[in-house]
């Protein structure tokens, strides 16, 4: 045992508790799960002063969307610092440490009579630092828009082990940088997130959940964009391939009487709801929990929504059987990946050439799963400097090597 | 003989791009804050990002301090001028680039005037949702470094949820290419982060930025309260019922005073307490069933009338009554001092009552009108710049709204920005920590802080930074 690991043994043997590996093809690291506030400060100061290099995690369910670390000590999980901080039904926030769990959270809103975004796919696993450090939406982006826009503030813990603060618990405040939104989607490159506060939503009195079933992606795509000019707010929208049929999947929610117009209203085009509130969530969940972004390898595309059509082409969706899920008012695509990796990575010329963006989730070690960034990477790493200056979150594994 | 420098900015922005003599630099002295005043040595108009490019070249060079200006209605001193620097303003930079009703996306220079954009985009059916009470002055650019808000925001978010890409110049001239609309950052989000940094990470030149559909129906209710209290607690209401207008303002009596002899006369009854406004918006059906739930809650607080707006023209009124407010105040007095705090839904007639208190004690004549669905409060204070003692008095009550608002889990400030003259109540939210971090962030966009110096951070958290990376722990 080298003398840093053994200098770690002894420091932190008291919360080592197992060991993961951050890569599907990687080694395995120790894993640190703290149990306070201040045993997590501890555990970064300690690794900041012996120069080790960790990896801040959720639950590490998704280790397998960054890269492998250029080189790592061990992997630090927030999942024991759990629980709300503050929650205000009446003013529509709340606040929670960032090992809580979406499903927990969602629970906990759902009881003051709120919607919680962001409605990722398993979120009795998912933790709320794991998907802000992702900077993941959900199914209901489609009307709540990105999981960014609904972040209040949130506390972190730098590289030194201090602890920082950005923005609040108010729906609306500009005081002080957004730091919030650097941290958001950070990929645990930057801080460990430890609390973080939402803007909550009105729970839907009723809901209703349609489906209709297409041969051809064209012929989905259209009736997607069919319902997306319908005079109604969907939660969700979504076409996917299951079964080698394209299936055009849409969620309504609100209050009963506008819901009630609505489905007749959508009918038309979308025929009966397969289910109505209760059964209505209980589908969308269950779609939510095995659509195309919780294949252990998956490749995700943006674009314009002008280019959808281009961009299917592109990758020749209609070929394979693959699970795929669009998205088309956002305008993306998560694409189940067997062994085509390279093929798909092959792509990422003409992709961008539409303007479109590719990132691999999960794929072969020689394949580059993220798009190069341009001159603003220099930026980027200004910021990782100024931040974390000792490296002691990981670099290698987010995009140009932060 | 002119400075060499001074000539090459003249080459690189023109005749017409440079101000330089005493008359003409008076106007860019302040912001929409007047006490706070300093003369720019020289202001620049150029006209393209590569004009900016260029000229911030040389003054990185030259090591002279740059503060960016929109239309200069910001009310945190945020375009006040640095002793010593150059103004940079983008008042010529106002074309629409790009168009396009399909994917609803604008590219736009940063000095477009926030209405030109809805404007522009009426045509396809579609606006641009962020609207500032200034809208009719101020510039999409400003709006961005402030993160501004507006009525609307209540539904639609602020200004970061409608930035999609920017074009920015950094402090050196070097400029980043962030155009391209992204459904998520490719990256670190450096979009997200820039906008609301108050001119301090560099010049953005040009914006992309989400359009929104115009809504099939939209409803204006006004309703009238004999106190301010009763219309607060009907806002708290509203939120703790999750009811979601597009939009939830109150006007206070004298301000309504103000609007009603004013040009923006919109018909709100002089003789009430408070006036509370809101707007409905959506689908037909969606809009009658709001505003069918929404009215006995508003009427169950005691409103002694609520009306709904017959025709597209008194909605408008209603709104341009709202919209001039701050304006139709200099009737009131001089000089009008804008405050703008936030604080949570549920504090809403506890915090405004105790502001009126503040101003009673202190002898000073306050009116408020605020966007109440946000928390966001607006206690305006009338005063003559020119009595020295009424000004110590104004400045004191500002502090002790932000003290309050604090106390009551609230901020400093809900839109108009931190800028020069929020500065020294930072220390009273943030932490050295919370404060010594956004420095750092600062200086990895702008490492010799040049651009807009002085602002947002206290100075002190930025020189501890300093000296704690001198000195890291670990080699003590
Ligand atoms: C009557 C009145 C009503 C108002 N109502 C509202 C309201 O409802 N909501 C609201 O949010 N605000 C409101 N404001 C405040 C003000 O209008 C906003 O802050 C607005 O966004 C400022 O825009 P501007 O173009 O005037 O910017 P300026 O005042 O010129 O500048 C503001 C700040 O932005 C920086 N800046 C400007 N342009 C750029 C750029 N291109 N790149 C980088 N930095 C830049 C400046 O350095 C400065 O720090 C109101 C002001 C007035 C006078």
């Amino acid at each position: 045992m080298s003398a840093t690991k053994e200098h770690l043994a002894v420091e932190l043997a008291s919360r080592v508790v197992g060991a993961l590996r951050v890569h599907p093809r990687g080694a395995e690291l120790p894993l640190v799960v703290p149990r306070t506030l201040e045993e997590l400060v501890e555990a970064v100061r300690a690794a900041h002063r012996d120069r080790l290099s960790l990896v801040p995690l959720g639950s590490g369910s998704k280790l397998a969307w960054t890269r492998a670390p250029a080189s790592a000590d061990l992997l630090l999980s927030v999942r024991e610092l759990t629980g709300i901080v503050a929650h205000e039904p009446d003013d529509g926030t709340i606040s929670v440490r960032a090992g809580t769990t979406i499903a927990d959270l969602r629970a906990k809103a759902r009881a003051g009579g709120h919607w919680c975004t962001p409605d990722v796919p398993n979120p009795s696993r998912a933790t709320l630092g794991g998907t802000l450090s992702l900077g993941l939406s959900g199914a209901d982006r489609t009307r709540l828009g990105p999981v960014r826009n609904h972040v209040l503030g949130m506390k972190v813990v730098l590289a030194d082990g201090a602890i920082a603060k950005s923005g609040g618990r108010l729906v609306k405040n500009v005081t002080g940088y957004d730091l919030h939104r650097l941290y958001t989607g950070s990929h645990g490159t930057l801080a460990v997130i430890v609390e973080a506060a939402l803007r909550l939503f009105p729970f839907p009195e009723s809901e209703a959940w349609f489906e209709r079933e297409h041969s051809r992606f064209d012929a989905a795509l259209a009736t997607a964009l069919a319902a997306s000019e319908l005079p109604m707010r969907w939660l969700s929208l979504s076409l996917a391939r299951t079964e080698n049929r394209w299936r055009v999947r849409a969620r309504l929610a609100g209050k009963t009487a506008v819901v009630a117009h609505e489905v007749g209203v959508a009918r038309a085009l979308l025929g009966e709801p397969l289910g109505r509130d209760a059964r209505a969530a209980e589908l969308a969940d269950a779609h939510r929990d095995a659509d195309a972004t919780t294949k252990p390898r998956f490749a995700r595309i943006a674009c314009r929504p002008s280019r959808i059509a281009d961009v299917a082409r592109t990758l020749e969706l209609e070929r394979g059987e693959n699970a795929v899920t669009v998205e088309p008012t956002i305008a993306t695509f998560a694409v189940e990946l067997s062994n085509d990796a390279r093929t798909v990575a092959a792509r990422r010329p003409a992709l961008h050439a539409l303007g479109a963006s590719l990132h691999l989730v999960a794929p072969d070690s020689d394949v580059e799963p993220f798009d190069a960034v341009g001159p603003e990477l220099a930026l980027m790493r200004r910021l990782k400097d100024k931040l974390d200056p000792d490296g002691t979150f990981a670099r290698g594994r987010f995009v140009g090597g932060l | 003989m002119e400075a060499a420098w001074i000539a090459e900015l003249r080459a690189v922005v023109g005749e017409r791009g440079i101000v330089d003599d005493a008359t003409r630099l008076f106007a860019y002295e302040a912001d929409g804050i007047v006490l706070l005043r300093q003369r720019p040595d020289l202001v620049l108009l150029p006209r393209t990002t590569d004009e900016v490019s260029r000229a911030l070249a040389i003054l990185h060079r030259e090591r002279i301090p740059i503060v960016a200006r929109g239309a200069g209605t910001g009310l945190s001193g945020g375009a006040t001028p640095v002793a010593g620097g150059v103004v940079l303003s983008l008042a010529r930079m106002r074309d629409v680039l790009e168009l396009d009703p399909v994917d609803r996306i604008a590219r736009v220079q940063a000095g477009l005037v926030n209405i030109d954009l809805s404007l522009a985009a009426a045509k396809h059916g579609l606006f641009y949702a962020p609207d500032p009470s200034s809208q009719q002055a101020c510039t999409l650019g400003g709006n961005v470094a402030e993160n501004s808000g507006g009525p609307h925001c209540f539904r639609h978010g602020a200004t970061t949820q409608h930035v999609l890409g920017l074009v920015l110049v950094l402090e050196d001239g070097t400029v980043l290419d962030l155009s391209e609309p992204r459904v998520d950052p490719l990256g670190l989000d450096l979009v997200g982060l820039f906008v609301g940094s108050e001119g301090m990470f560099g010049v953005a030149t040009e914006l992309t930025l989400k359009l929104t559909k115009k809504p099939a129906t939209v409803e204006t209710l006004l309703a009238i309260f004999e106190s301010l209290d009763a219309a607060c607690d009907a806002v708290s209401d509203l939120i703790r019922a999750r009811h979601e207008p597009s939009a939830i303002e109150i006007l206070d009596r004298l301000t309504i005073e103000a609007v009603e002899a004013s040009v923006y006369a919109a018909g709100y009854p002089k003789t009430a307490e408070a006036v509370l406004l809101v707007d409905v918006e959506g689908s037909e059906v969606e809009v009658e069933n709001s505003v069918r739930a929404i009215e006995p809650l508003i009427r169950a607080r005691g409103a002694i009338e609520v009306r709904v707006a017959k025709s597209d023209y008194e909605r408008k009124q209603l709104w341009a009554g709202r919209k001039g407010a701050f304006g139709a105040m200099g009737r009131i007095a001089p000089d009008l001092y804008v405050a703008d705090v936030c604080v949570p839904r549920t504090k809403l007639r506890e915090v405004v009552a105790h502001t009126t208190r503040i101003a009673r004690e202190k002898n000073l004549k306050l009116a408020t009108v605020f966007h109440a669905g946000d928390g966001n409060l607006h206690p305006n204070i009338a005063y003559d710049r020119r009595d020295a003692d009424e000004v110590r008095r104004v400045l004191e009550a500002g502090d002790e709204i932000m003290h309050l608002c604090i106390a009551a889990g609230g901020s400093l400030t809900g839109e108009h920005g931190v800028g020069l003259e929020k500065l020294p109540a930072m220390e009273w939210l943030f932490t050295r920590e919370d404060l010594a971090t956004m420095c750092r962030v600062r200086e990895a966009w702008d490492p010799d802080r040049r651009m807009n110096p002085g602002k947002l951070i206290p100075m002190r958290a930025c020189l501890e930074t300093k000296q704690a990376l001198a000195r890291p722990e670990h080699l003590t």
